[in-house]
């Protein structure tokens, strides 16, 4: 959440209609940032600014009369400023009179109306601002940030969560059930070359069929054909990690069996990278661990790497913290949470998976950050992997202190897409 | 006068003079000046008579020349006086259809303080927030104002902030406002 954000949000009145734990986001900004605090204040005393019944307004005649009452000294300097009281009420009077003058007949059309149904209307659109209430006092940060005098890294990927969280919340209580549709491939993973093959020279092509699931992943997976028995294997390996967008019918996510997919294996065709072991392997004990704010220091490289955007800066500092032998299992597990946000930033979202499920992992009930879970299964919700959304999802609300709406909103939607607690 | 006219002017300003009215409230804070404020549209719109059959828009265009006039009458103005009490009759009546005191009382305060405020903004500011506190969307305050999206939008987080911070003025027990973190950009 930024100024602008929160200004869009001012601008469009979406305050009220947030959901809870997205309008604390917003919220969380006004409370940090005073010029924002500021605005909110006046949108809210705009909008509980009360008009007087307009609708007592009296008739053309009598606008005539009250144009002329007000030439007494009390009205003096009411409107006029600068302007001389007695020539801005002969001014005032001139209109009055041209004005009932013009109207003539349909003038009493006019006044009628001043009471009639229209004031309903209006009044009834009126006041349509911010009406959230909080209690005065009443603290908007995230809990626990109130003890950390530094702002950093850890923080605000935690902070981005957090508005992932109930942004996609939001989104998901207005968008309708997914749109009737085939399937078509989301991630088709590429097999390893068999060094067998490699070193043989060999080069050819493999088969597999298999069941693109309700979830969008295969299972059922069999070589139909295979040029060399060796590519049969790592075919199969691969086309278990494909992932699909489902067939949707009757906004249902449906199974498709006997999907078959060629596999070319090449031996000009580039070798799939190995997969970069960027995160740091945990459980190795050393000492003395560095405290919790020494740790967040030491992640001021990295952050500094991700204001500027440059991703493959901020993995590097990552990755020479991770090097570390003196970081203990929150420090990690918060580590593999930044990784996640970044691979996840950069759209890479197997990587931000892995990251994401490792940091569940280190999680420790006592000071872990349970969001990684939930942003897990957002990201496999994105997938259409519905079940393995669903199960991150239940994990979450296993272990989260203070589940939100939003959430079993969520929870919801993927039983209604044919997921099941398990 | 033909009395066509009369009934045509009728016809056009009829259906939002309430929206009018309200708006005008909101930019003057004073029902005797919302009340002038509106007869100089209703005027306006006689002496443009002939154009009115080509706007497509009556409400946006009435509410266009409520803003140019408010916008260009403070501005004439200059710096204005206290405010005096108002005298019109037709105010005794004003806040007299609600039952809760107490609400009455709160709200009697926030007027207060509002109407205390209102005078240190600029006509543009001013403007700005009467008509987005009316529900107006931002579409639409482009509309009548003719600003760009991009200048409204910085304009009237300007005057948000603005009020905001002089209602903060004159509340000095105001909740303290968590200070020291922020989101980086």
């Amino acid at each position: 959440m930024n100024c602008h954000a929160f200004a869009a949000a001012l601008d469009e009145r979406l305050l009220p209609e947030l959901p809870d734990d997205e309008r604390h986001a917003v919220l969380a900004h006004a409370t940090a940032c005073a010029d924002c605090g500021a605005a909110l204040a006046a949108t809210r005393a705009l909008a509980a600014d009360r008009i007087p019944p307009l609708h007592h307004a009296p008739s053309v005649a009598s606008i005539a009369a009250a144009a002329a009452r007000r030439q007494s000294p009390a009205a003096r300097g009411r409107r006029a400023g600068g302007e001389g009281a007695a020539s801005a009420a002969r001014r005032r009077a001139r209109r009055a009179v041209a004005l009932g003058a013009i109207l003539g007949v349909g003038g009493a059309a006019f006044a009628a109306y001043y009471g009639g149904a229209l004031w309903e209307r209006l009044s009834s659109r009126a006041l349509q601002g911010d009406g959230t209430k909080i209690a005065a006092g009443q603290s908007l940060l995230p809990a626990g940030a109130a003890g950390d005098s530094s702002y950093s890294l850890s923080d605000y990927v935690r902070d981005a969560a957090l508005e992932s969280q109930s942004q996609f919340a939001a989104k998901l209580v207005r968008e309708p059930l997914l749109a009737d549709g085939d399937m078509f491939p989301l991630l088709k993973v590429a097999p390893v070359y068999p060094p067998e093959a490699t070193a043989a020279g060999l080069a050819g092509t493999a088969v597999v069929e298999f069941t693109v699931t309700a979830e969008g992943d295969t299972t059922d997976v069999m070589v139909i054909e295979a040029s060399d028995p060796l590519f049969g294997p790592p075919s199969v390996e691969a086309a278990r990690r494909f992932r699909y967008k489902p067939r949707v019918v009757e906004g249902r996510p449906v199974a498709v069996t006997g999907i078959r997919n060629r596999i070319t294996y090449a031996l000009d065709a580039e070798q799939p990278p190995a997969e970069a072991g960027a995160e740091a392997p945990a459980g190795r004990d050393a000492e003395p661990e560095l405290t919790w704010l020494e740790y967040k220091a030491l992640l001021a490289p990295a952050h500094a790497c991700l204001d500027a955007n440059d991703f493959r800066c901020v993995e590097l500092a990552l990755d020479e913290l991770g090097a570390r032998t003196d970081l203990d299992t929150r420090q990690r597990a918060d580590l593999a949470n930044i990784y996640g946000f970044i691979h996840h930033r950069r759209g890479d979202r197997q990587r931000a998976l892995e990251a994401y499920r490792r940091a569940a992992e280190l999680h420790q009930p006592e000071n872990g950050n349970v969001l990684p879970l939930m942003i897990a299964a957002q990201i496999h919700y994105e997938q259409h992997q519905y079940q393995a959304a669903l199960d991150a999802a239940i994990e979450y609300l296993k272990r989260s202190p203070s589940p939100s709406p939003g959430d079993y909103v969520f929870v919801d939607r993927l039983r209604a897409l044919g997921a099941q607690v398990r | 006068m033909p009395r066509t006219d009369a009934t045509r002017l009728a016809c056009f300003i009829e259906p939002h003079l309430g929206a009018l009215r309200r708006a005008a409230y909101r930019l003057c804070r004073s029902v005797a000046d919302a009340e002038d404020l509106v007869q100089e549209v209703c005027l306006r719109a006689y002496e443009k008579l002939d154009e009115l059959d080509a706007v497509t828009a009556p409400r946006a265009w009435l509410l266009r020349v409520q803003y140019h006039l408010h916008v260009d009458g403070l501005r004439r103005a200059g710096p204005r006086g206290e405010p005096l009490p108002e005298d019109d009759s037709h105010e005794a009546t004003a806040a007299a259809c609600d039952d809760d005191p107490e609400q009455d009382a709160e709200g009697a305060a926030l007027g207060e303080r509002l109407s205390a405020a209102w005078p240190s903004l600029t006509p543009d500011q001013q403007a700005l927030l009467a008509l987005h506190a009316e529900g107006y969307t931002l579409a639409e305050l482009c509309d009548v104002t003719g600003l760009p999206l991009s200048a409204l939008k910085a304009r009237l987080h300007r005057a948000r902030v603005r009020l905001g911070k002089l209602l903060q003025q004159q509340a000095p027990a105001a909740r303290a406002v968590a200070a020291g973190r922020g989101v980086p950009r």
